[in-house]
Formats: C-alpha cells, structure tokens, sequence
C-alpha cells in the first residue's frame, strides 16, 4: 500500500508568468490512500489538480508520476500519453468546461473512445454508471441544457467510465443536494475500496473524514499550511478557522448575540 | 424616477426577449424529438436529399413548378408534425433577410432594363419597376422561400448534434465541424452569460439603472464576453485533453438504413431529373 503515485517537489507555478498560483507545494500521493485538500477560495487547489493530470507544468520544482518526472515533452509520445490518460483522471470544479460534446451520451462515450477502449466495454460501463449515478433518462439530452447538479453527475461519469487508477475531483459535491451528495460519496468511496487512489478539493468539512484518510492544508501563501491524518487535522478547531474552513455561526441567547465556530464533526459520532 | 425605471425596463426586456427569441429558435430541439416522417429517415440521407433538393430549387426557372416545390416543402412539415403556423412563422422570419436587399433593387429599371409596370418619384429621383425586374425578384423570393423552407425543414427535423456528426462522416474537414460546434455551444454560453449578466446587474441596482450607465455595461459585456470565450476555449482543449484527446476526436457512429429511407431517397432522384429535364427551360 505504499508505492508512491505522485510526489509533489517544491512545485511553483503561475499563470502567465504573474498570478502566482502556487508558491512551493510538497506533497506525495500512494496507492490506494483517499487524500483530501483543503483551503480557501484561491489557495490553489485547481490549479494543484491541474498539475496532478499534466494539464499544467510547473514553473519550478519537480513532479513525479508513477516513479516518472512528469515533463511536458513526454506528452507528445501518443503511447505515453494514452497510458498517462487512462490512469489519471480529473473532474473539473466547472462541469461546463468537462462537458463539451452535443449530448451528454457522446461525452460519456468521448475519454473511452479516445483512449482506445471497445465500444461494447465501453457501452457496458456506460450503462452501469448511468444507473449509479441516476442519469439513465439524460443520455439525449444536450449537458449544456442541464441543471448544475444534474452537469455535475455527468462530468463525474465522464471520468468514471475511463476506469483510471487515480481519480482527481475538484468540488464533486458543491451544489449538489444532501442525497445527490452522499450517492457521489458513495461512489468515490466504493472506487477507493476497489483499490482507487482518490485526491479531492474541498470544502465541504461534512464530508471529508469520508473522503480522506489524509488532508493537505493550503494557506493563503499558496503553500501548504498542514498536512497530516484527517481526523487529527479536522479536531483542530484553531487551524481549520484560520483558513476559513469553519462555518461561523451567530445567535442569541437570553437577548445576547454570540458567534461561534460550527463543526459537524461531533454529529457524525456514532 | 418612475419614468427612468420604465425608460430602463423597456431596454432590459427587449434585450432579455431577444436572448429568449434566439434561444428558442436556434436552440429547440423538441421538433426533432417528434415521431414524424422526416424525423424517422436515417440522417445521412436527410443531409443528401435536402442538399439535393436544394439544388433543385437553384435549378428552376419557372415560377410555377417552384410553387409546386414550396407545397411540397409543406406537405413534409405536415407529416412531419410540425405545426404548419409555427413553421411558416420560422422561414418567413429568415426570407426578408436573405431576399430584401437583393430581390428590392433588382425590381428597379437601373439594375433591370425593360418594359416599365409602374413609376413613381421620391424627392425628385425617378424610380421605374420593369417587368422583367418584377418577375425576376419574384423568382428569386420563391426560390429563397423554398430553399429556406428545405433548410428549416432539415435542421426541424434533425437534432443538431446529429447533424454535426453526420458532416463528419461526409469528410468535412473536422476543423470546421468542430468550429461549428462550438460556435454553437458557445453561442447558448453567451446567451447564459448574457442573461445571467443582466440578472445580476438587476438584482444588485434593485432594478434602477440610469440608461446611459446601463449602455457602457452594455460596453464593457462586449469586451469581457470575449475574454471569456477565449478562456473557455483553452478550458475545454484541457478537459479534451485529460481524457485522452490527441488531435482527432474518435466518433461515434450508429446511424442504419430502412428501406423507407431508400423510397425517399428514390422519390428525391425522380424529383430531381424531373427539375433538370422539365423546370430548366
Ligand atoms: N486562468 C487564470 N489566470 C490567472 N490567474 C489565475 C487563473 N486561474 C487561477 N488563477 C489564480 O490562481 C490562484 C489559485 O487559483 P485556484 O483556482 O487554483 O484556487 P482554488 O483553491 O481552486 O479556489 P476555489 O476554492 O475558489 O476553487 C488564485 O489566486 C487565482 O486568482
Ligand atoms: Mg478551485
């Protein structure tokens, strides 16, 4: 269980050579562990994911796929790229950018077709996450004329449908309502347990010690803050508020106004 | 200030009605869905036969077999189930696009010399309507009307993404298909963006913007929306990319033939060398 899938080197990177994005990131990823990223709005989880798939390279520092140095130049060798493609796969936070076929069966077929995979196999898969994830009826339909919720569940079946050993996720849950929410939970969860590595951006405390044996903490340096055992992390009320992961809540008691931190993880207590 | 708040109003609604108007007859897709004749053809041989079809109608010469042509056009969106008053209402809106500032002056004596029908004088200039400029603008409002009337009926009848797929498989150049794709996709975005755009603007003045300040957001949308487009583009290439594009999409293809198909198809042939050999004259 511990062979090493990614290892992030003191990773720095901006977007045009000026909107630092990320300013030297260390992090490593191994087979079969459920990661989680945290941090507020703009500390570079996207855009960390984003480097993950080699979709972005860094500006500076190193990172390493499967024992490899992911550089941009080894893209261009189809047979590498193809690999690389059906091992990783990433959902974006904005599923209208994930979505750009006419109809949402054309883009679920799209990564399998283009990665070579048979379109029997490719039709079979298609009709058992249609009927995981509830989207059977919307196979026609064109995705830009979807709900968001709706948008989301099909951007998670486009990279389901790849069957790739890492499965990157940006936000799955957010705007998603509570049940959607806990069948896309389950469905990362049952991925994890057939032996998938899982990295996911969030936001949503509820859902994290699900999703996450391990949480990165990215601060507002775009550097990460903290690392270390979810459950350790998500107790530290203090470290969870300075970066802005804690519902504040406000109401009065007896005619006094209090505001305090909300945490859900003393619900979740069995 | 009720006055500025109706002045304001007006501008918001036309512009939101037209997102609506443009989304609804660009973007509807439900006519496709029916179970009528056209719909059920295989679409490989509704692209041929429509572009057969209106070639026909390049080809005729004689008003009468044109009118023929145009009852024709209807009697498919009938079987079709297509709403006749919805369909005329369709082409009709596109034909004095097409038609106005051609077939307009070709009516006049110093485009089309001939025998003059009728004179009349605006401030001072003469204006002669010939008759063969009468009846060769005629001619050419039937064939817009009719041609528009096929070209309706196709993309009616036939889910654009359908159609999209099956220009591929007639080897157009995947970089126009593509283009054509995402033109399309991107002109519903802006629409979205346009509208939400508006929405917001709204729900952040309470509805209350002076006319002047409302153009130069007006402005400043025009600027943004391409900015954003191009950031969408290079968006989506990454998502291609992360699931295994490399330059050339792989398709999908499950179109079949019936014999149905074939009749049209026949049917189309017989109209066709019927135009050539009787309507070029
Ligand atoms: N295309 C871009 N061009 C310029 N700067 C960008 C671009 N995308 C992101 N940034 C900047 O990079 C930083 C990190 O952005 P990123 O999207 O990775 O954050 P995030 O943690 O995913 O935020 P969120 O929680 O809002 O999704 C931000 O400061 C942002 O302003
Ligand atoms: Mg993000």
């Amino acid at each position: 269980m511990d062979e090493s899938i990614f290892k992030v080197v003191n990773a720095h990177f901006s977007y045009l050579n000026r909107f630092s994005a990320l300013c030297g990131i260390d992090m490593e990823v191994r087979k079969g562990e459920k990661i989680a990223i945290l941090g507020a709005n703009g500390s570079g989880k996207s855009t960390l994911l984003q480097l993950l798939d080699a979709l972005l390279f860094p500006n500076k520092g190193d990172i390493f796929a499967f024992g490899r140095q992911l550089l941009e130049a080894d893209f261009n060798d189809p047979e590498f790229c193809r690999k690389f493609r059906s091992k990783v796969g990433l959902v974006f936070q904005n599923p209208d950018i994930q979505l750009f076929c006419p109809t949402v069966k054309e883009d679920i077929y799209f990564g399998p077709l283009q990665l070579g995979i048979e379109k029997n196999e490719a039709g079979k898969r298609i009709e058992k996450i249609a009927g995981d994830l509830g989207i059977g009826g919307l196979l026609d339909r064109a995705p830009h004329q979807l709900s968001v919720g709706e948008k989301r569940k099909v951007a998670i079946a486009t990279v389901l449908v790849i069957e790739p050993e890492i499965i990157l996720l940006d936000e799955p849950t957010a705007g998603l309502d509570p049940q959607t929410s806990r069948r896309i939970i389950d469905i990362i969860i049952e991925a994890n347990e057939h032996g998938r590595t899982i990295v996911t951006a969030t936001h949503d405390l509820h859902v994290v010690e699900e999703i996450a044996d391990r949480v990165y903490i990215l601060n507002r340096e775009k550097q990460v803050a903290k690392s270390g055992p979810a459950q350790e992390l998500l107790s530290d009320t203090e470290l969870l508020r300075e970066h802005n992961l804690t519902h504040m809540h406000k109401h009065r008691h007896n005619g006094q106004t209090h505001i305090h931190p909300h945490q859900h993880l003393d619900h979740h207590q069995h | 200030m009720p006055n500025a708040f109706r002045k304001n109003n007006f501008i918001e609604r036309s512009i939101k009605d037209a997102v609506l108007f443009f989304k609804y007859s660009i973007f509807s897709e439900d006519k496709a869905q029916e179970r009528g004749f056209l719909q059920s053809l295989d679409p490989r041989v509704k692209l041929v036969t429509f572009t057969v079809l209106c070639i026909c109608v390049l080809f005729v010469k004689n008003i009468g077999l044109l009118i023929i042509l145009y009852s024709f056009s209807l009697l498919l969106a009938c079987i079709s189930r297509i709403n006749l008053g919805f369909f005329l209402k369709r082409t009709w809106i596109f034909i004095p696009l097409f038609s106005l500032f051609i077939a307009l002056p070709a009516l006049f004596d110093f485009i089309t010399p001939g025998e003059s029908l009728c004179v009349f004088r605006i401030f001072g200039l003469e204006f002669v309507i010939t008759k063969p400029g009468l009846s060769g603008s005629v001619l050419f409002v039937c064939r817009v009307a009719t041609s528009v009337s096929f070209v309706v009926l196709l993309s009616l009848t036939t889910r654009n993404s359908v159609l999209l797929r099956v220009l591929r498989i007639f080897k157009v150049p995947q970089v126009f298909v593509m283009v054509f794709g995402m033109t399309y996709r991107y002109i519903y975005l802006f629409m979205e963006i346009v509208e939400n755009t508006y929405l917001g603007i709204k729900s952040r003045t309470g509805g209350l913007i002076r006319r002047n300040k409302g153009q130069s957001i007006v402005a400043w949308n025009i600027a943004t929306l391409w900015q954003r487009s191009f950031k969408l583009n290079e968006d989506v290439y990454g998502a291609m990319l992360s699931r295994g594009y490399n330059g050339e999409p792989v398709l999908l293809d499950e179109f079949k033939t019936s014999p149905k198909d074939w009749i049209w198809f026949c049917l189309v042939a017989v109209i066709f060398t019927g135009v050539i050999k009787f309507g070029y004259g």
